[in-house]
């Protein structure tokens, strides 16, 4: 700005200024401290209780600095996993218990905020926030001011060394300044057609590592072709051009168990009626669809195909509910397995997240690239 | 700390310390008690300082700290402000119009801003005050500049003059 800005600022604060007289002032300081002397109140004492009221967290649980014990997602509920209406999403919460959380850097906390899913999946969200209360977001720097955040998550396995497929459907930053992270886990392994394994009171743990703001990543790469992971938190490279990012590596380890709500499936056993289906690695394909299951979180489609040629270059995939709606679906890309192929979507609603829940009372069919089959 | 001490520190920076919690809070009733809680920790304060700046220093952190737990709390959120009318164009200079810009910029980039220009204080120690990096700094002064400029050309400042 060619105006002077300490000019501007000298002329805008010259009428904000106190209300009081200065002695006034002093007094009540001192009259204040004379009443907390005599009282023996300690100004700090007050706000830990406050805090620790506040995070629903007991006294024994603040001096072991961990989070265990049962979480309740009813009371966040809202904030992270999105539903079609609350109510429907309170009927589908699960409970973790006995949830341990770990991180490398002690000025940054993990916690589980609640979790939702059928006994396959798991749909998990993570809070990450600053131990001194403060917004981590203003700890690392984001020029382009993307709220979306790009995480990179090593894994995640359940008990008995089982991998599981993991995925961080989405992260961001909060309005709070904290980072959050919706990850969906199930249970059908990469690369195999193998039956899904029951998730239902086994243990899990989700490894994580590092958030970069998604936009400054995407254009640092691409202008500068560099590696994306430094050795330094908060910042990338060095530079006024370099951006930042907050390396972290954390795990959340917990035993999910489902409500019973949420176990409540749907689906179609095997069709005679053709479809066409883009699956990654074979292209386009003819498939009979075997089965297709849809639980309140995700839908898993089983299919053999015969190649095909068409011009089909991405799938439309979509549950239909009882009063026409459409709800669309991601497809990851599919898994083939010989001449079979298996996939599990999760649905989406356009501008809320993608790891949803639906009201599965209502959905009545579901539409392959334009061939509908119908669901009991 | 002893009562001419504590006399001279308010007169010194009494109103710095109320312009930054104001910035914060907007609001003069709140910046009045953010002000207040941050003298009390002063004066109950039993460390040492080696100069003036120093206090400063300390005391507009207090007051930060102070107006984020403020602002933080469930109390705050469900309270219903009171109104309050900050200054407008009534005043001779239109400062009371750039005040209303300014309180319009997004609480972060308007504090960085007022530390820049008003406390006049260097990018480094503003990122050292609000335990930001440098680049963060720099980068809240210039959203805060370009804000403050959209807001005052709609409020009819000529674009080449800013």
């Amino acid at each position: 700005m060619k105006q002077n800005c300490n000019d501007l600022f000298k002329k805008a604060f010259s009428h904000v200024a106190p209300t009081t007289d200065n002695d006034s002032f002093e007094r009540s300081v001192k009259e204040r401290v004379e009443h907390m002397e005599k009282t023996g109140r300690h100004a700090k004492k007050p706000l830990i209780i406050a805090l620790a009221a506040v995070l629903g967290i007991s006294a024994a649980t603040v001096s072991v600095g961990a989070v265990t014990g049962l979480i309740d997602f009813n009371e966040i509920f809202g904030h992270s996993i999105q539903t079609e209406d609350e109510a429907l999403g309170s009927a589908l919460v699960g409970t973790a218990e006995n949830v341990q959380t770990t991180s490398s850097d002690s000025d940054y906390i993990v916690n589980l905020r609640g979790v939702t899913g059928t006994e396959y999946t798991v749909l998990a969200n993570i809070e990450i926030s600053r131990a001194d209360g403060g917004r981590v977001e203003d700890y690392f720097i984001n020029p382009l001011g993307d709220t979306n955040l790009e995480g990179f998550m090593t894994g995640a396995c359940a008990e008995g060394e089982n991998v599981i497929k993991a995925r961080s459907s989405n992260c961001y930053v909060g309005e709070n300044g904290s980072v959050y992270v919706n990850m969906q886990l199930m249970t059908d392994s990469g690369g195999s057609i193998s039956e899904p394994q029951k998730i239902t009171d086994r243990r899990m743990t989700i490894n994580g590592s590092d958030f970069f703001p998604a936009a400054n990543l995407f254009e640092y790469m691409s202008e500068k072709g560099v590696s994306y992971k430094g050795d330094n938190r908060d910042e990338l490279g060095g530079g006024a051009d370099a951006i930042a990012a907050l390396l972290l590596d954390w795990s959340v380890e917990f035993t999910y168990i489902p409500s019973e709500a949420s176990t409540i499936t749907k689906g179609c056993a095997e069709q005679t009626e053709t479809c066409e289906i883009y699956v990654y690695g074979v292209g386009v394909s003819n498939c009979t669809i075997n089965s297709i299951t849809l639980s309140s979180t995700s839908m898993i489609m089983r299919g053999s195909y015969a190649d095909s040629d068409s011009s089909i270059t991405e799938n439309d995939i979509y549950v239909i509910k009882s009063d026409g709606t459409r709800i669309n679906t991601t497809f990851s890309c599919g898994y083939s397995d010989g001449d079979s192929f298996s996939d599990e979507f999760v649905y989406c609603v356009s501008g809320l997240s993608d790891t949803i829940a639906i009201d599965l009372s209502d959905v009545t069919a579901v539409s392959i690239n334009g061939v509908v089959y119908t669901i009991n | 700390m002893t009562d001419t001490e504590f006399s001279r520190l308010v007169v010194l920076f009494r109103d710095n310390i109320f312009r930054v919690s104001f910035c914060y809070m907007k609001s003069y009733a709140d910046a009045d008690d953010v002000t207040q809680d941050a003298f009390l920790k002063l004066y109950s304060y039993g460390g040492c300082f080696c100069s003036d700046e120093e206090v400063k220093a300390w005391l507009i952190r207090v007051a930060i700290n102070r107006c984020k737990d403020l602002l933080k709390s469930r109390w705050y959120r469900l309270s219903e402000p009171i109104d309050e009318e900050l200054p407008t164009e009534d005043d001779n200079d239109g400062g009371g119009t750039v005040l209303a810009a300014i309180m319009r910029i997004k609480p972060r980039n308007r504090c960085v801003l007022y530390m820049h220009y008003y406390e006049e204080y260097s990018v480094r120690e503003i990122a050292k005050l609000l335990h930001i990096s440098e680049s963060a700094v720099t980068t809240r002064l210039m959203r805060g500049r370009r804000q403050l400029k959209d807001l005052l050309i709609k409020e009819g400042y000529n674009e080449t003059e800013l």
